[in-house]
């Protein structure tokens, strides 16, 4: 037998990957700069170059030495688990040295640190590979690697940093913040002073007769003895009810609208959802648009449509029914704007719970003799209440996170969101800030939680049930009559709402003079269309590394198994769950000091997009990821594809459409969003949504509008082309993938 | 040094509580083809899966030429494998696929068109570089899948079910044109199945699997022939089994007959008898001067072209006779079973 083999547990040769990462770690190390003086990240401080300091830091030999090491290691003629081991240590031991180098000097990082971390978190990514510590190639450990430290650096450390400014002031523990923020009457007041009644007694009166109700029922329905707790459920619920809506406060004002909207929002969700699946009429194809709505409306565009239509000087109320009235600023007008933001996403959630009642699960409960109201309670409410509560809760999440519209017609009453927001801006305490931004990040993450561990996984059950081939039944005349209505008014409402917004534009004053003028648009200029185009740089060059890690960390947990691969899914999907004024008030205090000072670069405003953004790629990745026979990744593992090639030679054209859009969506969602880049813009670095907020607040709503208009009109055709690239290129592969 | 091709040893694999392979050693020679056959669930892709290196082994190794390459990544063992549903990549041609290994080991690009081009010729797929996997048919689609793995010249060639999705006809060409096609290139070749027709026909060796052990290795003949226990008889073939008890060297007594049969179990040990259908002789009168005959009656019988098969009452059992080319009539009625010592195995129960 005289074939020469190359196995490669016994090749000599160097191994290539880990030379590159020594080679550049080092001459990153030891060129470029490992401090900068000021803000800016692109200053060069010769100084504090690896060369510089070599004399007079003791780490920095120490640095260079490992990184040669690394190199050396690459080449002596060692097996791949030897050579695995040591660079195993090398890595752990650089990744080490470069945190205590940063952390030691306490100034502001430069390039040599990110260099010389992510280099050394690579090689030793490469020797858990080599030394077989990771059943992975070098690039997927050295992947794994680098989005934990992504996600641990800008989502885990910077919710840390709220908490702890929660209960830490001036490097003392104490608890006087939490206790003060809690019992202040902007949070919560039960018990009103002004007030002759007890509010608390007639809470606990409330939930008392709320038990004795339950009870009543149901000894009636002789349901007593397997229902008891339904009792505790009922008298609880209804006292705590009453006694918040008897309250005041911030705590109050936001889970009753977080109940009010979630309630409304999924109601009108389902019957939209009803109406996509099973309705006979045309109305139906104005869904589409309907549920893209939400995603493309920049903040403060219903707020500000509000207050044009039923305003103080609103066109409905004052001009056409000749009222002035207050009665849309505060909690009402909120309710409003958020439940025609958020009910499209009660549709997308509901859409997939409606289709998966299966025609024929009804069909068999009727031929076996049940009326239709009985099909409804026996059968389509229990496979649809785990849908129902999902949509519900995610809406809720939604409600409490939302800030644009509290602030913009919310009349003043305190919101948890807001209070952040003011408890920074107005009162100058950062760590109040940080106490409303736990309660908050509380309530939403417990909701998450509930949402994907407890409601979710039953909803996969009966959403994962194979549709038999039974055609959807239509709803009953009568009722898509009716539930067409309601959703053609809403569609009017919508229609009004926008076009208000549109005209104000090239309105001179709107309630008071409404001729037209093009002065607002001339106005844009130079400021407005400044902030539009710092918007959209900002915006795109953050969808692309946010898609791309998306979609990596979702190829990573779908494919890969390491250990920690459930954390590495549960971090990176938490900024979900986190409220963006919470990130926001994370993101300064986090990154406002010390080594990792960041602030007042759009370099954070970009991380904070990315960041914000990574999970719908992580979403869509993960969807895309799973249309895919996991054989034609083996396919090309066998015939010597190492991952990375694999990845980008046949997961990414497969999912390529999925990677566009997830880019557009990544893209627009940073376009619109407002809470978590609030706190972080400066004056060179200011953003179109919060420029809307300041002409609305501080300047002319008609500057707003235009400004609000060109933004919308700028993410519709963002999606409309996407739409048009998608048909043309997406078609195809999608079949494909599906045929293969 | 061991002298297998490729040599698993001691080899145990669970996921989670299912064992899915529990301790397997076993040897491929050069330029053999070896089957692992078994019923579905009972661990053989995950054997193979582990040969490929797409699964790590919690014990034991896997050796190539005896050299270990248990901790080798799948990407840089030089092995193919074909999978059950092709794994055509949807959006390359058929060129492409083909040629993706090669462009990979950095083949130069006249080179890979050559050899894409033998390659394709060998399949009997000349000239269809162009098109993409879904202009073809299920069974080309399956030749280009085979020559995506052949061109890269793996050592060894991994099959997992490669046939399952082919209708009856075509699976039987196909299969013999593998057969072929690996004898002419004396690839050493691992494939899986659960088909026992399909293994007999087409293996040098077989391994019978069943819940993540190997039950036995041999020939199609010794396998057939010579199964080592009921459930290998019974998965492979059909067969009649008997329970008794030897009762005297060469004799064995269970309710209602005794049987003459090879020698070899001691006396007063329990033993299954196993028959295979053709091995039943039947005839219309009682034979004479032979040992082994019952009478009987057939309770149904059913024409399959080249044979006849019967169901025969006799000695209080019901027996399966295959009578090969019938004639114009089938038997009805009484008839007498004879059954040749020389066809008859014994199993004996432990
Ligand atoms: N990736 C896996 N995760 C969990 N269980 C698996 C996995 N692959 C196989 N199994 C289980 O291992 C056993 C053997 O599976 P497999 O090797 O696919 O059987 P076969 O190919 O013989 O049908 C089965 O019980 C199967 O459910
Ligand atoms: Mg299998």
């Amino acid at each position: 037998m005289a074939r020469i083999l190359t196995i490669p547990a016994f090749r000599v040769a160097p191994n290539t990957t880990l030379l590159s990462w020594g080679g550049i770690t080092f001459l990153g190390a030891l060129l470029l700069p490992w401090t900068r003086s000021g803000r800016d990240l692109f200053t060069f401080t010769t100084s504090s170059t690896g060369l510089a300091l070599l004399g007079s830091s003791p780490l920095m030999p120490a640095i260079l030495a490992t990184a040669v090491l690394v190199a050396v290691a690459a080449s002596l003629p060692w097996t791949n688990a030897q050579r695995g081991r040591v660079a195993l240590g090398l890595g752990a031991l650089g990744t080490v040295l470069v945190a205590l180098r940063l952390f030691g000097a306490g100034q502001p990082f430069s390039g040599a640190a990110v260099v010389a971390g992510l280099g050394f978190l690579a090689v030793l990514g490469t020797g858990l590979a080599l030394a077989g510590v990771l059943r992975a190639d070098a690039f997927i450990a050295s992947s794994v690697l680098w989005a934990g430290a992504f996600v641990i650096i800008f989502i885990l450390f910077p919710l840390w940093a709220v908490l702890k400014a929660s209960v830490i002031v001036k490097d003392q523990f104490t608890l006087a913040v939490v206790a003060e923020t809690l019992r202040s009457p902007v949070f919560f007041l039960l018990n009103n002073p002004a007030t002759t009644r007890n509010e608390t007694l007639i809470g606990v009166q409330a939930g008392l007769v709320a038990a004795a109700g339950a009870v009543l029922f149901l000894a009636v329905t002789r349901r007593l003895r397997q229902s008891w707790v339904w009792i505790l459920y009922a008298g609880l619920g209804v006292g705590v009810l009453t006694a918040l809506y008897l309250g005041f406060g911030a705590l109050r004002n936001s889970v009753l609208l977080a109940i009010v909207v979630g309630v409304i929002s999924t109601a009108l969700g389902f019957v939209f959802a009803l109406l996509g699946e099973r309705s006979r009429l045309r109305t139906r194809r104005l869904l589409g648009p309907f549920s893209i709505l939400p995603i493309i409306t920049p903040p403060f565009v219903l707020g500000l449509a509000m207050i044009y239509l039923f305003g103080r000087r609103g066109f409905v109320t004052y001009q056409m029914l000749g009222i002035s009235t207050n009665i849309f600023f505060g909690p009402l007008g909120v309710a409003v704007a958020q439940v025609l933001a958020y009910a499209p996403i009660a549709y997308l959630v509901l859409q997939g719970v409606v289709q998966s009642l299966d025609a024929a699960l009804e069909e068999a409960a009727e031929t076996l003799g049940a009326s239709r109201w009985h099909v409804l309670r026996t059968v389509i409410w229990p496979l649809a209440r785990p849908g129902i509560a999902n949509a519900f809760l995610l809406v809720a999440i939604e409600s409490l996170a939302d800030f644009g519209n509290p602030i913009i017609i919310g009349g003043g009453k305190p919101f948890l969101a807001t209070e952040v927001f003011f408890a920074i801006i107005g009162r100058f305490n950062p760590n109040e800030a940080a106490v409303y931004g736990v309660v908050l990040l509380a309530m939403t993450l417990s909701i998450f939680l509930v949402q994907r561990y407890w409601v979710g996984r039953r909803s996969y059950v009966t959403v994962t049930g194979k549709p038999s081939g039974a055609k959807a039944r239509p709803l009953p005349p009568a009722l898509d009559y009716a539930a067409s209505g309601v959703f053609l008014a809403w569609m009017a409402l919508i229609v009004a709402l926008y076009g208000s917004v549109f005209v104000g534009s090239v309105t001179k004053l709107w309630g008071f003079d409404y001729t037209f003028t093009l002065e607002h648009l001339r106005n844009l200029s130079p400021t407005g269309w400044k902030v539009f185009w710092t918007s959209a740089k900002l915006s795109a060059y953050a969808a692309i590394p946010s898609t791309l890690l998306g979609f990596l960390i979702a190829y990573l947990v779908t494919r890969v198994e390491f250990p920690g691969r459930g954390g590495l899914e549960f971090g990176s999907m938490l900024s979900f769950a986190v409220p963006g004024t919470v990130m926001g008030i994370g993101y300064i205090l986090a990154f406002n000091q010390g080594p990792l000072l960041l602030t007042g670069t759009s370099l954070i405003i970009i991380l904070a997009f990315v960041f914000r953004n990574m999970p719908v790629g992580i979403r869509s990745g993960v969807a895309a990821i799973h249309q895919i026979d996991r054989s034609l990744e083996e396919a090309s593992t066998m015939l010597r594809a190492n991952s990375a090639v694999t990845l980008w030679r046949i997961v990414m054209p497969l999912v390529r459409s999925a990677l566009l859009s997830g880019l557009v969506f990544a893209f627009v969602r940073a376009m619109t969003a407002v809470s978590q880049v609030i706190f972080l813009i400066t004056p060179q670095h200011s953003l179109a949504t919060t420029q809307i907020l300041t002409y609305i607040e501080y300047g002319s709503q008609g500057r707003g509008a235009a400004l609000a208009s060109l933004l919308t009109v700028f993410m519709i055709a963002v999606i409309l082309a996407l739409y048009g690239i998608n048909r043309r290129l997406g078609g195809p592969t999608a079949r494909e993938v599906t045929a293969a | 040094m061991n002298r297998a091709h490729v040599s698993v040893q001691g080899i145990t694999k669970r996921f989670g509580p299912t064992v899915a392979v529990d301790g397997v050693s076993l040897d491929v020679e050069e330029g053999s083809f070896t089957t692992l056959l078994g019923p579905s669930g009972c661990g053989k892709t995950t054997l193979l899966r582990m040969v490929a290196g797409f699964h790590h082994p919690d014990q034991g190794d896997i050796f190539l030429r005896g050299i270990r390459v248990t901790d080798i990544p799948a990407h840089r063992r030089n092995t193919a494998m074909v999978f059950q549903e092709y794994a055509l990549f949807p959006h390359m041609t058929v060129g492409e696929n083909v040629g993706y290994g090669l462009r990979l080991r950095r083949v130069s690009a006249d080179e890979a068109t050559r050899r894409v081009g033998q390659v394709m010729e060998l399949v009997g797929l000349a000239g269809q570089q162009r098109k993409f996997p879904h202009h073809l048919s299920g069974g080309q689609q399956q030749r280009v899948a085979l020559a995506r793995a052949l061109v890269v010249e793996p050592e060894v060639l991994l099959l997992d079910e490669p046939l399952s999705n082919l209708d009856a006809k075509l699976r039987i060409r196909v299969r013999s044109e593998i057969r072929q096609l690996q004898q002419q290139l004396g690839k050493t070749t691992l494939y899986v199945t659960h088909d026992q027709e399909e293994a007999l026909a087409i293996s040098d060796r077989i391994a019978v699997m069943n819940r993540g052990r190997i039950l036995q290795l041999g020939t199609p003949l010794q396998i057939y022939h010579h199964p080592v226990n009921r459930f290998v008889a019974d998965f492979v073939g059909l067969a009649n089994f008997l329970e008794g008890e030897v009762s005297a060297p060469g004799q064995v007594r269970m309710e209602g007959v005794s049987l003459t049969v090879p020698d070899g179990a001691l006396p007063g040990r329990r033993v299954t008898v196993v028959l295979r259908p053709e091995a039943i002789r039947l005839h219309a009168r009682p034979p004479e001067g032979v040992a082994n005959v019952l009478r009987g009656y057939v309770t149904a019988a059913s024409f399959l072209g080249t044979l006849a098969r019967y169901w025969v009452d006799a000695a209080g059992r019901h027996w399966i006779v295959d009578v090969p080319s019938p004639g114009e009539a089938l038997m009805t009625g009484e008839v007498f079973l004879e059954i040749p010592r020389d066809r008859i195995h014994l199993l004996t129960e432990t």
